[in-house]
């Protein structure tokens, strides 16, 4: 059976390795999309509708097309179709600068209808409401129902109840690289694009379909990217459009959102809202949980969001419905669902121990099945100082009020076949690891290094590795769901492995040793049952002559596994004066499985957390209900955490068996109800309302005095 | 070219340009097109946006043999 062995003999994985692209990063030598220019490269721009929803009635392009160092306008939209939401696609230029296309946008004429709208969910949900799905009652959907047991027989059981209604708004991705794309036509059937994706193989046949291209004379490369979240699978308006502009012009078009457009159409987080009564029996035990709820995609729905969440309750009933409002559509985002339902279950959680009497700890050890988390909560508590915490919210003294709290989280990032890989060796001793993959900051380049490294005895830096292409026909998959290293990471291992055997084959006859008698030593080859007899790897290799091994892999399922736990703990100062919310220290403890790079992991975790902190603390995106708009469409009304924001964060990766899984998700799942749950613990006050921003705190203070 | 009416897999056929988040990950496929998950975002590789070319919304439940932009998964049914 295939193993990553045991840690006591793993030389490179599980420990920490800078990452290879790091150097590049910092020193800005490394190219991302938006730093990618070809010789005789066009800017592209798109004309966006500043209305939320309209019948467009006339498009001329002619001034723009007249206008000088214009090369192509094009419409996206016909007349007579709707607009359904600010920043929808009207029409788009390629221009010689990037100043000429923005003035090109502007000498676009467009005559629309504007129609009623509605921007916000209380809108939308108004009798009477202009309708964004003709087939939906009222802007809701379907309702999707769920539950078991007999909820009713189970309130009727329960000791004491807790009655609440938690709301987390729309939060866009973010991405400090926008969207975007630079293409080029090397002739009329071949097309190669430098996209910012999280999916090369996706953009590429998604592109050759669109474009009626066979998928081979399609090029995609994403050599470093800046963030995805969950919003970059497909080439999108943008990539598609570019394409055209470029095979219009015979030119190279470069094409990125503009930061507006960014918050706009590339996706967002939906909302929830959460009304939930829920139930527990006087020693402790959840008994029934009753839900109705709902959450904004935009336009388009999948608005899921998890309830109840990790902790066993035997009688559920639970209602969702998606609603709909004129603005641009929800895309995945890091751990879909699960971030808000978390808040609200691990908020509902503190209320009904409060009720209860009992520790809020204490009452989820005997709620919670995974015996991961229990580890982790005795693990997690020690760090933070559990025993520091309030027993009676609010009860500090001073201005500044001190408070604990704890969340939980569970994904799964189990991984998945089709990813395909070739491992080389070539004679001059060189080693080349090639797969279709892509690394979003994660430190997948790296992870493929260290293993391939470890199978070798080489070190990481002997390691090429080439990913972010599709030139070489590898295919992968595209990474979301927390799946890229658990569905990379074996097939990589299995090629090296391969490859390693191969070379064995040809190094027996001179160490004249049966192939199963040699072992791979620190950059040698020696035989097991005489070590005196070694060669050096650059020895082994030459004996290639002019050969190369070039070994493939299979996802072999022995070598990773789904199903992570985590929880986090959270100490927070709060001022009573002015509602700031300073976050003092964040306890992170993550079931990562085998982590081939414990230093990259732990950046995983960091960077889980800090979005965590920027959704329950900051994130935002506010809609003018009277002109159906985006107030914060940028970064300095829209915040993110920055330093000031970010506390002390001690990231445990939390080790519980030898098998690969993923982490990209499952950290940020967790801060939420931490945070919340601490801010409560600080000031006596439940805040139920995300972001917790000053203006909550105060007014609730003020409830409460 | 299928010369059959339909997938076999599939009770009925799939729009090839309808697209979901599963369909680019590892463990993802075309039966995350079969039942829709109101819970999750589709969108048209055509337009590249949650309406199809015929300007209604694109969804598993939505996208149906009847619309003018359908393009099933295997070709148009050989008669």
């Amino acid at each position: 059976m295939a193993s990553w062995g045991e840690a006591s003999q793993s030389r490179l994985i599980g420990k920490r390795i800078t990452r290879l692209s790091g150097k590049e990063k910092v020193t800005g030598k490394a190219k991302y999309t938006y730093d990618i220019n070809r010789p005789g490269m066009l800017y592209g721009r798109i004309l966006r509708s500043e209305v939320p929803h309209a019948t467009v009635t006339e498009i001329d392009l002619t001034d723009a097309q007249e206008m000088p160092g214009v090369r192509a306008v094009m419409p996206l939209i016909e007349a007579g179709r709707k607009i359904r939401y600010q920043g929808q696609e009207i029409a788009a230029v390629a221009a010689e600068t990037d100043d000429i296309a923005k003035d090109a946008l502007r000498a676009i004429y467009v005559e629309l209808e504007e129609l009623p709208f509605v921007a916000t969910e209380a809108d939308a949900m108004a009798e009477g409401a202009p309708q964004v799905h003709d087939d939906w009652n009222g802007n809701q959907s379907n309702p999707s129902r769920g539950g078991q047991g007999d909820v009713e027989a189970g309130f009727a059981e329960a000791a004491v109840t807790v009655e609440a209604t938690y709301h987390t708004p729309v939060q866009t991705h973010v991405c400090l690289e926008t969207h975007g794309h630079v293409v080029e036509w090397t002739d009329e059937q071949n097309l190669t694009v430098w996209a910012s994706t999280q999916a090369v193989f996706g953009v590429r046949n998604d592109l050759a379909r669109r474009l009626e291209l066979p998928a081979n004379q399609v090029h995609v490369i994403t050599e470093h990217m800046g963030g995805g979240f969950g919003s970059k699978f497909s080439p999108g308006v943008e990539g598609l459009t570019a394409a055209r502009l470029s095979r219009m012009t015979e030119r190279p078009v470069k094409l990125m959102l503009t930061r507006k457009a960014e918050h706009l159409v590339a996706g967002n987080r939906p909302s929830m809202t959460q009304h939930v009564k829920a139930g527990a029996t006087r020693d402790g035990r959840l008994i029934a949980y009753d839900m109705r709820g709902h959450g904004t995609g935009g336009t388009g729905g999948g608005a899921g969001f998890t309830g109840p969440y990790v902790y066993h309750v035997p009688n559920i009933r639970t209602e969702r419905t998606n609603v709909a409002v004129n603005a641009g559509s929800q895309r995945a985002m890091r751990a879909p669902g699960h971030p808000q339902g978390a808040f609200a279950m691990d908020s509902l959680m503190d209320e009904l121990a409060e009720k209860l009497g009992m520790n809020p700890l204490e009452f989820r050890r005997l709620n919670d099945e995974s015996e991961v988390r229990q580890a982790q909560y005795t693990l997690g508590a020690q760090e933070i100082g559990w025993h520091r915490r309030n027993s009676v919210a609010g009860s500090g003294t001073g201005i500044k009020k001190r408070g604990m709290g704890v969340g939980s989280g569970q994904w799964g990032g189990g991984g998945g076949a089709n990813t395909q890989a070739r491992v080389n060796i070539n004679a001059d001793g060189t080693v080349e690891a090639i797969t279709g993959t892509q690394d979003l900051g994660t430190g997948i380049r790296t992870a493929i290094a260290i293993i391939v490294a470890e199978e070798f005895g080489l070190t990481t830096e002997d390691i090429i590795v080439k990913i972010g292409d599709s030139a070489p026909g590898l295919p992968a998959g595209g990474s979301g769901g927390s799946q890229t290293t658990p569905s990379v990471a074996p097939v990589i291992k299995t090629a090296a492995a391969n490859a390693k055997q191969k070379l064995f084959e040809h190094v027996a006859p001179l160490l004249q040793a049966p192939v199963d008698d040699l072992r791979i030593g620190t950059g040698t080859i020696y035989v097991a049952s005489d070590r005196t007899k070694t060669v050096t790897w650059q020895q082994a290799t030459g004996l290639l002559g002019q050969e190369t091994i070039s070994e493939g892999g299979e996802w072999d399922r022995e070598l990773r596994q789904g199903g992570v736990a985590g929880t986090q703990f959270a100490e927070v100062e709060v001022d009573t004066q002015t509602g700031h919310v300073k976050i003092l220290k964040i306890v992170a403890v993550q079931d990562c499985g085998l982590a081939i790079n414990r230093l990259t992991t732990e950046s995983q975790i960091n960077g889980g957390v800090i979005m965590g902190i920027g959704q329950t603390l900051l994130e935002e995106r506010i809609m003018d209900p009277m002109t159906g708009r985006m107030l914060n469409a940028n970064l300095e009304d829209y915040k993110v955490p920055g330093t000031h924001e970010i506390p002390e964060i001690k990231p445990i990766v939390f080790d519980t068996h030898r098998k690969v899984s993923g982490v990209g998700e499952p950290p940020c799942i967790p801060t939420l109800g931490a945070i919340a749950n601490a801010v409560y613990n600080a000031i006596g006050v439940r805040i139920r309302e995300l972001p917790i921003t000053p203006d909550k705190v105060l007014n609730a203070l003020a409830e409460k005095a | 070219m299928l010369d059959g009416k339909t997938l076999p897999i599939f009770k009925r056929p799939i729009c090839q340009n309808l697209r979901t988040k599963a369909l680019y990950i590892p463990g993802g496929n075309l039966q995350n097109l079969v039942k829709e998950n109101p819970g999750t975002h589709y969108w048209c590789n055509c337009t590249m946006q949650v309406v199809g070319p015929d300007d209604d919304f694109v969804s598993p439940n939505a996208c149906k043999q009847s619309r003018s932009c359908f393009d099933p998964i295997g070709g148009k049914p050989v008669v």
